[in-house]
């Protein structure tokens, strides 16, 4: 996760909601939801792993040390 | 595309306060400068050859809204939507149309009224893959901070210092939106808006309109109007990067200012005044490194140290910059280059820049998916 932000006013979504910016593996990066109990440990440079978000959609949460190495 | 010339002059420049019109419309934020600018140059309606108008919100036909109501029915006359580059791109437009020889007297507009709105972040692209997943202008800044503060290692203090420069220098400003200081504790503990940016770390919505008159040599000389020389002229369109692209050095910007530099044959050490894109605080600290101000990794540095206020090498944003000065989108490219006339000229007030003599204006701006951000407009003038 290149970086990221809580968001507290925002025109077309209820808030707060949390983005960031996700460098993948394979070169891509993406603007991706960020799903995390606990906001003030997010970082910059943190291993994050794509996590499904309601049945049709997916978000990124950062890799805990319970997780496969992905 | 650049054009090398010193053929082209601002002459006359006027705009309204900005603030919160919410009664307004478009012409009549507008009209005021126009006319203002026109006879500040010692000029008649009837020498206006053509208008160009930069706006982001009002609809069709802001230039000719604005024309026919002050008897310029005729001319050519070109609304310019450019996101916050719509003013410095209707005043590149007009540079080249002088420049060129299409016409010797041009006036440049820029309004917007944002306070339409009520308020809040400012409408996007809604069909851009980014704003339908919940982008917002500040939380695109916001991760730009973050990322400032991780790779720079400097604390959330030094952002907010960019306010309080701001607001201070706002504070001699009878034109700013916001004309009162704040302390850096004030600006820290103001509310929330994308973390890490707070509410007085981020430009005011508002309402505002700019206009300046562009001539050539020629007609300067006729007039013997004090003016400022448009050295060079730069637009830059963003670059689709679709993977790692480093926020802390926006490219745009960065080439913009490279040909501007080029084009004028001045470098940065040559500015005593500089308007840069400070629409949230961290933007300012970014560019004054794109603009090579200081060198790569020293912006907090060159904040710290006062060398971009008065007294300092280059004072930044002596208007108060769009932190204080405010933003109304389309009018703020217009709205540098009056203060950058003022300035100049000799005509800023409490707050001239002494014997300010070579200055540098810059905006850039529009969040969409892939670019660093959709324009850039640099422009280098000096006192003629």
């Amino acid at each position: 996760m290149y970086s990221y932000t809580v968001v507290h006013v925002s025109a077309t979504r209820p808030v707060p909601y949390i983005l960031g910016y996700v460098d993948l593996d394979v070169g891509a990066r993406v603007l991706a939801d960020v799903i995390t109990p606990d906001p003030d440990r997010l970082a910059p440079d943190m291993r994050v792993r794509l996590v499904a978000n309601s049945p049709s959609d997916w978000a990124v949460a950062p890799v805990t040390s319970g997780d496969d190495s992905d | 595309m650049t054009i090398v010339t010193d053929d082209v002059h601002v002459v006359g420049a006027a705009m309204i306060p900005m603030g919160r019109y919410r009664e307004a419309t478009y012409p009549g934020l507008a009209i005021p400068p126009v006319l203002d600018a026109v006879a500040d140059a010692g000029l008649k309606r009837t020498d206006v050859e053509t208008i160009y108008c930069g706006h982001s919100y009002g609809g069709m036909l802001v230039g000719q809204r604005i024309a026919s109501q002050i008897g310029l029915g005729g001319i050519p006359v070109v609304n310019v939507e450019n996101a916050c580059s719509g003013g410095a791109t209707a005043l590149r437009l007009a540079f080249v149309a002088v420049a060129q020889q299409q016409c010797s007297v041009a006036v440049v507009v820029g309004v917007d009224r944002l306070s339409q709105f009520g308020g809040g972040t400012i409408p996007l692209v809604s069909e851009d893959w980014e704003v339908s997943r919940g982008m917002v202008m500040p939380a695109l800044y916001a991760m730009r901070a973050r990322r400032y503060l991780h790779e720079r290692s400097v604390s959330i203090e030094t952002l907010g210092r960019v306010s309080v420069k701001a607001r201070s220098h706002g504070a001699r400003n009878p034109y700013a939106q916001y004309r009162s200081e704040v302390t850096l504790e004030e600006v820290l503990a103001s509310r929330m808006i994308a973390d890490p940016l707070t509410l007085l770390q981020c430009c005011p919505t508002g309402d505002g309109a700019a206009a300046v008159v562009l001539v050539s040599d020629e007609v300067k000389r006729r007039l013997g109007t004090p003016g400022i020389r448009i050295r060079s002229s730069v637009l830059h369109s963003g670059s689709f990067v679709g993977g790692f692209r480093p926020m802390l050095r926006p490219e745009i910007t960065f080439n913009s200012a490279n040909d501007a530099y080029e084009a004028a044959g001045v470098g940065p050490r040559d500015l005593d005044v500089v308007e840069l894109h400070d629409a949230f605080t961290v933007a300012e600290l970014v560019y004054y490194e794109a603009l090579q101000l200081c060198e790569e990794g020293e912006s907090a540095a060159m904040l710290e140290s006062g060398a971009s206020t008065y007294g300092g090498r280059t004072v930044v944003n002596p208007s108060g910059g769009l932190l204080a000065k405010g933003h109304p989108v389309g009018a703020s490219g217009a709205a540098q280059v009056v203060e950058m006339f003022w300035q100049l000229t000799g005509r800023a007030g409490p707050r001239q820049v002494p014997g300010a003599q070579t200055g540098l204006t810059h905006v850039t701006g529009g969040g969409i998916s892939g670019l660093d951000h959709g324009a850039c407009a640099v422009h280098i003038f000096e006192r003629s």
